[in-house]
């Protein structure tokens, strides 16, 4: 299924974080070199994935996508 | 079950872009998911009622640019897989013009709840239905099939689940069988009349169609009520709803009412969920008379009958027999029949405890007397008459219960309830007796002293009245007239009253 064209944009979000878990996520932003908010996004990212691909899940998606395929594409439509 | 959150709804989302979700993640509006799974609507217990909060939420405010329907409908569809629940969404073009009524504002939540019920079903795999079942329902089916077996039936249809149902001894639906009047030999006589006998596949019984429908009833009955369990009350009421089963006509032939079953098993499905989570009930003022009553007695009979299982009711038949074979060999030794002092006390306590066995036997069961009465009442006998007659009747099914047969009491004690009813009904018909009698307590009036104790529970001027009533404490015996003119009340309100303390001696007879 062709996805729509993504327009990319940044929001702020402010994070709660424990300073223990806080000083570990500066500390791997640290040590990789990257930003604190890479690595969020990474943990992010990578949550949404395991649950992706989690089998229960993927076995109910799959089948639901595949159940009503010819609904979702004509909705496509409608959101030009 | 985990509750829908915003990782699910990112995956359903990168399967449908078909993106990694890096790259979802920088166009989904995160909160904005997080808010539409937290609203009201979306958390509705009753998975349809779920399913149209998320397609209002996700319509009302897309998270990801280009994706609002798409992602609205397979969230929605994906809530309800998860609660094991298909969806028909065709047509096609139906579908569509009302997702976009919905996003355009143009259809209420109420109008989507209403779209959805009429779509939903359970999906085909009975395994996965089977997961959903608790201990007891699963029991209920085991007992259906041994049902089927035993009559040389093929199939395992919905007369076969009744009587599975009818073994039930405690919980909502045993009770409302029970008082329905329906026993288990009459259903199986019935079962045996529509069905013919026919062999077994080899593979094992299967369930009818009609069957099917009445187990795919029972979940839709669990969801409905939010309950994560199909239970057995579930399976009564899906057999209840089932109305062109074969189920019906024989509940109906067995002397039952399916409407008034119905509405008393999801009033005491209600109970028993009340009773879990608050540990008592207390009725709301809004609930007419009649289903206090329901409650009240059930939930009195619900605290003895937790006592008395099968195994404890034949023991208590047993005890019950042997007493009064042993009453009569003490009478007959009196006349003719030599004992020595040895084998009188044997006898003596054999009669003892043949006398207990009677009294928990009986008192296990008063509650069915009040249960009953309400649906005589049209006939114009007092509530307390006929739950007079009620218990003469239970005295009566004990004297004639064979604990050798092996059927619920109650199924048994339910008969000669309604049958002493029906008789007290009859007796209406002709001349009143001159002057009200005082109630009859089972195993021998109460002392007037008893009698006291237990009105202790009423207040002081409606306690005036009882007395004045039955002549507790000398004085005699009045008429309502009498006593409504004396405390210048209205003949309705002494007979609430009489009603009332009837009820209170009922319950709290002392041991």
């Amino acid at each position: 299924m062709a996805g729509g064209a993504l327009v990319a944009e940044t929001k702020n979000l402010l994070l709660r974080l424990d300073p223990a878990l806080a000083e570990r996520l500066h500390a791997v932003a640290e040590v990789e070199g990257r930003t604190v908010s890479d690595v969020v996004r990474e943990a992010i990212a990578d949550h949404v994935e395991r649950r992706q691909h989690d089998p229960a899940f993927a076995r109910l998606v799959r089948a639901s996508i595949e159940r009503h395929s010819r609904l979702l594409e004509s909705l496509a439509e409608d959101e030009v | 079950m985990r509750k829908l959150d915003v990782a699910d709804v990112a995956a359903l989302a990168c399967e449908l872009l078909q993106v990694t979700p890096a790259d979802l993640l920088e166009v989904l509006d995160v909160e904005r998911v997080a808010g539409i799974l937290a609203s009201p609507a979306a958390t509705a217990i009753v998975p349809h009622e779920a399913a149209a909060g998320l397609l209002h939420g996700f319509l009302a405010h897309p998270p990801v640019p280009h994706l609002g329907r798409r992602l609205a409908l397979l969230v929605a569809v994906h809530s309800l897989a998860r609660a094991g629940l298909d969806i028909d969404l065709e047509p096609e073009e139906e579908t569509r013009k009302h997702l976009q009524d919905i996003a355009i504002g143009a259809a209420t939540l109420e109008r989507t709840i209403a779209w959805l019920d009429s779509r939903v079903t359970t999906q085909g795999q009975e395994g996965e239905m089977f997961e959903r079942f608790s201990a007891g329902a699963r029991q209920v089916l085991v007992l259906a099939q041994e049902e089927a077996r035993l009559l040389g039936h093929g199939a395992v249809g919905t007369e076969h689940l009744l009587l599975g149902l009818l073994h039930g001894q405690e919980g909502p639906a045993a009770y409302v069988l029970a008082a329905s009047g329906i026993s288990l030999e009459d259903a199986r006589r019935e079962a045996a009349a529509i069905t013919t006998p026919s062999p077994a596949p080899p593979d094992g019984r299967p369930f009818t169609p009609r069957m099917k429908k009445v187990l795919e009833l029972a979940l839709r009955e669990s969801l409905q009520q939010g309950d994560l369990e199909v239970g057995a009350p579930h399976l009564l009421l899906g057999l209840l709803r089932e109305g062109a089963g074969v189920d019906v006509p024989v509940v109906r032939t067995l002397g039952g009412d399916p409407g008034g079953m119905r509405e008393a098993l999801l009033r005491l499905i209600e109970v028993d969920a009340r009773v879990a989570d608050q540990g008592h009930v207390e009725p709301c003022p809004a609930e007419s008379p009649e289903d206090v009553e329901i409650v009240e007695a059930y939930l009195a009979g619900r605290a003895q009958q937790r006592r008395l299982t099968r195994d404890d009711e034949v023991r208590l038949g047993q005890m019950y027999e042997a007493g009064r074979a042993a009453q009569a060999a003490l009478e007959q030794a009196n006349d003719d029949v030599d004992l020595d002092r040895e084998q009188v006390q044997q006898l003596q306590r054999q009669r003892d405890e043949g006398e207990e066995a009677r009294r928990i036997l009986v008192e296990s069961h008063l509650h069915l007397s009040a249960a009953i009465a309400p649906r005589y009442r049209s006939f114009g006998v007092p509530m307390p008459e006929l739950i007079e007659a009620g218990n003469e009747g239970l005295k009566r099914a004990l004297e004639k219960f064979d604990w050798r047969k092996g059927y619920p009491f109650a199924t048994y004690a339910t008969w000669w309830i309604k049958q002493a009813m029906t008789h007290r009904i009859g007796q209406a018909t002709r001349p009143p007796p001159a002057s009200p009698e005082p109630p009859v307590a089972l195993g021998g009036a109460p002392s007037p002293a008893q009698i006291e104790r237990i009105l202790e529970g009423l207040d002081p001027g409606e306690l005036e009245v009882i007395r004045m009533r039955f002549g507790l404490g000398g004085g005699g015996v009045h008429a309502l007239d009498e006593v409504a003119a004396h405390f210048g009340i209205s003949r309705e309100q002494v007979r609430k009253i009489e009603a009332r303390t009837m009820e209170l001696l009922l319950r709290r007879r002392p041991p």
